[in-house]
């Protein structure tokens, strides 16, 4: 074998070696998602695992919210588009796959409920619901969620709860997983 | 004042607040301040709830909100004082009975209950009487009174840690139960006297009571009230008891056209007692009725303005607006507002039907807005009627309410709605005991 061709060789094992090492695969996945948003952690996030700050993170990266949005879209169990402004109540979306009602306590000291009601089907296709993400004019919230009860899940915000703004707000969208 | 304990293995846990909620939401017991469910919650739903539930069963409120003071992770053995404290507040008396001198009651319970109120023992009695040491002191040193309240098995577990101050009371059936809140709400107001004592106290009443009454001119009083019973008993055999009753059970059934038939009949009687009876009849049974079934319900109207009066109406920019409808006129609404929403809630305890209409008013010209409708509210259950408002008009609502969902009411109804001026078809309504009520706008 000639010496160029040697070279030639070599410089391709390298690159292949290069391109099987996860770690740095990894890296270069790291490097081009900013702020530490690579898309492990997108993945973990959609999955309902990541905490507040991560979802922060994500919110203010334009490419992590990008893809952190087709991940959602992909592993949501459920989801409520934008609302038609016109037609919104501000304490009720309807949706395909499940309505939301917000219904302020009674004794009147900022406790709110909120409903997450599922329709038949989709109650019945998948009962292990975690997380409720919204996403707001850019910025996603998220919620855990608890069991499951006569189709509905019911979660307690407080009336300043940035959240509660959003579920109020047409422009939001949502997503359960 | 009455206070109710959750014992736990931990701490006692004191029950601060119950609210009843709309009747859509899952009851919740809540850690008082902070708004986080506790994981019984579910539990509690359910044991409020029909059908499992016996809290709806003795009630009538399918929804309710516990506050208490501390965490309670797990078990059925709140079940006890949550029932106690349900049923001390359905009689206005959890928390709010005092006595002059600010003793208050504690009920310490602790058990699981079925749906007939049937008490099964717990386990960790010992346990949770042991962690509760320090309330049972502070107790004692304020000088309240201190219920014990178990089934007898678990009673029989303690027996050598209740002390002589404890009022211990064995509870496996309703009527255990009943028999505690009775004793309970007689020594509240009588903390330092034990319960025997308290119960010689009505004796003692009647005795004063019947010494007054002899004493004072008897003789001039008994020839008033010989007096007045010969003539309520000439005035009784003159009243129509009969028609009188079937005319009220005719109103039970929902029999209005028949209802109304006999009071027209009634009413050209020549006979002055049975005219006069039926009068009153009317006025106090079903007008009182009338006015009961509208009370019942919280009608309001809700709009939204923008936040700087522009005819934008983006969501985020709008503050809410509510009256709450009591009399004949409504207010002059905004012009500039977004939206626009008749709320009707009841606030009974029983299904309520309900019939609305609105219109619009030009001169002697009536536009329908909102087409009569009929619906049923169940307790604390609200609607939601939109109301679209094109030019400006003044607004006529229009609402009835009544214990039946028949068409024999809502003919008249609709009748009325079409000539919301007109008296007849309103009469019917009201003198058949369906709730009436109109507000009419004076300007747009």
């Amino acid at each position: 074998m000639t010496k160029p061709n040697e070279a030639i060789l070599s410089d391709a094992g390298i690159l292949f070696d290069k391109i099987t090492d996860a770690h740095l695969m990894h890296q270069h996945v790291e490097a081009t998602a900013s702020d530490g948003c690579d898309l492990h952690r997108l993945w973990q996030a959609a999955n309902g695992q990541a905490d507040d700050t991560v979802l922060h993170a994500i919110s203010l990266n334009l490419t992590a919210r990008r893809q952190f949005k087709a991940i959602l879209s992909q592993k949501a169990s459920a989801y409520q588009p934008q609302q038609a402004a016109a037609s919104s109540d501000s304490n009720i979306r309807n949706g395909a796959d499940f309505d939301v009602r917000i219904t302020p306590s009674s004794s009147q000291d900022g406790l709110v409920y909120v409903q997450l009601i599922f329709h038949q089907q989709a109650s019945e296709q998948d009962t292990d619901k975690q997380m409720l993400i919204s996403h707001c004019h850019g910025i996603f919230r998220q919620k855990p969620l608890t069991a499951v009860q006569d189709q509905r899940i019911q979660i307690l915000l407080h009336h300043d709860d940035p959240m509660l703004k959003d579920l109020k707000d047409p422009e939001t969208e949502l997503y359960i997983k | 004042m009455t206070c109710v304990f959750i014992p736990t293995t931990q701490h006692p846990v004191e029950i601060i607040s119950l609210t009843e909620e709309h009747s859509d939401i899952q009851s919740v017991i809540c850690i008082t301040n902070t708004f986080n469910a506790l994981p019984v919650s579910t539990a509690y739903h359910g044991f409020v709830r029909r059908p499992t539930g016996i809290i709806q069963k003795l009630t009538g409120i399918p929804s309710f909100r516990a506050d208490v003071s501390g965490i309670i992770d797990q078990g059925d053995s709140w079940q006890l004082s949550m029932l106690i404290a349900h049923r001390l507040h359905h009689h206005d008396q959890f928390r709010k009975a005092h006595d002059a001198a600010g003793h208050m009651a504690h009920i310490w319970a602790s058990g699981q209950v079925d749906i007939n109120q049937n008490v099964t023992p717990i386990q960790h009695i010992r346990e949770k009487f042991q962690a509760s040491q320090s309330l049972f002191d502070d107790i004692r040193s304020r000088g309240d009174q201190l219920h014990i309240v178990l089934h007898p098995d678990n009673w029989a577990e303690l027996q050598d840690m209740i002390t002589e101050d404890m009022i211990c009371h064995r509870v496996s059936v309703a009527a255990d139960i009943d028999q505690l809140l009775s004793d309970a709400r007689l020594s509240v107001f009588q903390p330092h006297s034990n319960l025997a004592t308290s119960r010689l106290r009505p004796h003692q009443n009647i005795s004063t009571s019947f010494r007054r009454l002899f004493n004072r001119s008897w003789k001039r009083r008994m020839l008033g009230y010989g007096l007045t019973m010969s003539i309520m008993i000439s005035l009784q055999q003159m009243i129509p008891w009969h028609p009188i009753h079937a005319a009220m059970e005719m109103e039970k059934s929902g029999a209005h056209v028949e209802l109304i038939r006999m009071l027209k009949s009634y009413r050209q009687d020549d006979r002055f007692i049975p005219r006069l009876s039926f009068l009153y009849f009317e006025e106090a049974y079903l007008k009182e009725k009338s006015r009961t079934l509208i009370n019942q319900l919280d009608m309001q109207l809700v709009w939204a303005v923008s936040d700087d009066n522009s005819a934008t109406c983006g969501n985020a920019q709008m503050r809410w607006h509510r009256y709450q409808i009591t009399d004949k006129t409504l207010p002059s609404l905004p012009r500039q507002r977004c939206q626009l929403y008749l709320e009707i809630q009841n606030n009974g305890t029983d299904r309520l039907a309900l019939a609305v209409a609105i219109h619009a008013k030009d001169g002697d010209t009536i536009t329908p807005i909102l087409q009569p409708a009929q619906t049923e509210l169940a307790p604390t259950e609200h609607i939601r009627h939109p109301v679209q408002t094109g030019d400006n008009k003044p607004l006529i609502i229009m609402m009835s309410a009544s214990d039946h969902l028949t068409m024999n009411w809502y003919r008249w109804f609709k009748r009325w709605s079409n000539r919301p001026m007109g008296m007849n078809a309103r009469k019917s309504l009201l003198d058949t005991g369906i709730g009436v009520h109109m507000a009419v706008q004076d300007k747009p």
